[in-house]
């Protein structure tokens, strides 16, 4: 028995390069391998494609507002393709627009994709209205008046003359409002769109964010919610079941990964506990001596 | 294997970053140093073109005198505010603040409310104890765990008897948050090293489709 407790001690001081490594392999390998698990869509993520399914039913444009920068594009590219797919797939009009500076780049390069891909007409089918600061104010401000906030688009066209953006004055002429963000921009839509001017709210968030978020779902301030990879995961999974697009992408390859790495980070967390408890009782026993 | 130096110079710093696991080395400060630069030079220059230049200095210059001359009241605050490098006028610089707290605070504290406390109290105790066994679990542990949480933080009442088992339970409920909070925040750290392993071996390498 405390030859098992020595062993389990040892481990529970193992150097943390050690853990480094396995993380590594356990995410390395199975990316190298073609093993690939499937996420079938949950109840959450069901009613987020029905809550967009609704906006694109109605004939107003959809507005989708891209927050998140390089650090995070990992686990949001894939959730934003994924609804970028689904609006032009429809041919609905989406407004773009983004609240922080280091998401406007990715923006255009994501968007450059579509329109080649879907054949759109910039002005007419989609725009990019750029960035805009001070996001509290223009979150609040864009329910009176978009042009206030973005007086030109991202490539300097006046409102006034993008042929998409008649008869939209304000975020009420939208039929909802999509935002994919790293940060806390959910919440704060919430707070100064919802709140003040109810319009429908639909999320897609990294997985730090979720747990923030999910009460706002359960209240029904929010419609709908993708939380994290394997949110973007189960949606890729969804919509190549309704034929939108051909196969899966980036968040469903990387489930087999972290859930190799999980598993990995569940054992060390187990052997750290248990050596923690095995050097307790040890030095118990030294004590007693 | 990419052709494309724009790939190799990220893979190189990728590499950069991920030596640190190692041990502290020069080339990681290297690349921290290269992205705080680049990130500070990047935000400025965002400002500048799409903020400063077209909100503040483009109708100035065009319609200071007329249509425009409020945004000088702008220009004021902006000098108040720098007024705080000068010791002897520095107090002028918390006019500054306060204008922009009153502003920020008049417009948070309403929406806060709506949003973050009556729809939320609303949205918890309008919840329905009918339907599936599931979903009249889910509804129990939702309204028990939102009392418990909430006693745990009423002070006014020792922790003690009932008060002191409910506070004892709310700990727990707590204690799961903040588990579920840090497994997503290993769910999103993995994502991470995911995209940035993906982006070497395919971008760079080129060993996977």
């Amino acid at each position: 028995m405390s030859r098992i407790a020595m062993a389990l001690t040892r481990l529970s001081n193992l150097d943390r390069r050690w853990i480094f490594l396995a993380i590594l392999l356990a995410v390395g390998l199975p990316l190298l391998t073609p093993v690939e698990f499937r996420a079938s869509p949950s109840e959450e993520t069901l009613r987020f494609d029905d809550a967009l399914q609704k906006a694109i039913d109605s004939d107003k444009p959809i507005m989708v507002d891209v927050d998140f920068g390089p650090q995070t594009m990992a686990e949001l590219e894939p959730v934003l393709l994924a609804v970028m797919h689904r609006i032009f797939t429809s041919r609905t009009k989406a407004i773009f627009f983004t609240l922080s500076p280091d998401a406007t780049a990715p923006t255009r390069r994501y968007l450059a994709r579509m329109e080649k891909q879907y054949n759109l007409n910039y002005g007419e089918d989609y725009v990019f209205l750029g960035y805009a600061s001070s996001f509290a104010y223009t979150m609040y401000g864009m329910g009176t008046s978009i042009e206030t906030y973005f007086h030109s688009d991202d490539r300097g066209t006046p409102i006034s003359k993008i042929p998409i953006m008649a008869g939209i004055e304000s975020i009420k002429d939208v039929s909802a409002v999509v935002n994919i963000a790293s940060n806390a921009f959910p919440k704060f839509w919430i707070q100064y769109g919802v709140a003040a001017f109810g319009f429908d709210l639909l999320v897609g968030c990294t997985a730090v964010n979720a747990t923030d978020l999910y009460p706002y779902l359960q209240t029904g301030q929010l419609k709908g919610l993708l939380a994290g990879g394997r949110a973007g995961a189960e949606y890729e999974t969804l919509l190549v079941e309704k034929g939108v697009i051909e196969k899966t992408g980036d968040a469903t390859r990387g489930l087999a990964p972290q859930s190799l790495a999980l598993l990995s980070l569940l054992a060390f967390i187990a052997v750290g506990n248990a050596g923690y408890f095995a050097r307790k009782r040890l030095d118990k026993g030294k004590g007693a001596r | 294997m990419s052709t494309d130096p724009y790939v190799w110079i990220a893979a190189i710093l990728t590499l950069g970053v991920f030596s640190f696991l190692l041990r502290d080395n020069p080339f990681f400060c290297a690349v921290e140093h290269l992205l705080v630069g680049l990130s500070t030079g990047y935000m400025f220059c965002t400002y500048w073109h799409n903020v400063f230049v077209p909100e503040l200095v483009t109708p100035l210059w065009e319609h200071g005198a007329g249509s425009e001359a409020h945004l000088w009241a702008v220009v004021g605050i902006c000098f108040l505010w720098a007024c705080k490098y000068v010791e002897s006028v520095k107090d002028l610089s918390r006019l500054a603040l306060a204008f922009w707290l009153s502003i920020d605070l008049g417009l948070a504290i309403p929406t806060e409310m709506e949003a973050g406390v009556i729809a939320q109290v609303v949205g918890t105790m309008g919840v329905s104890f009918n339907g599936s066994i599931e979903e009249i679990l889910g509804n129990v542990v939702l309204v028990g765990g939102t009392l418990a949480a909430l006693t745990y933080f009423f002070f006014s009442k020792a922790h003690k008897g009932v008060v002191g088992m409910t506070a004892k339970v709310g700990t727990w409920v707590i204690m799961i948050g903040f588990g579920a909070s840090f497994s997503y925040i290993l769910l999103s750290r993995i994502a991470l090293l995911i995209g940035r392993l993906l982006f070497l071996l395919r971008d760079w390498l080129g060993v996977i489709d």
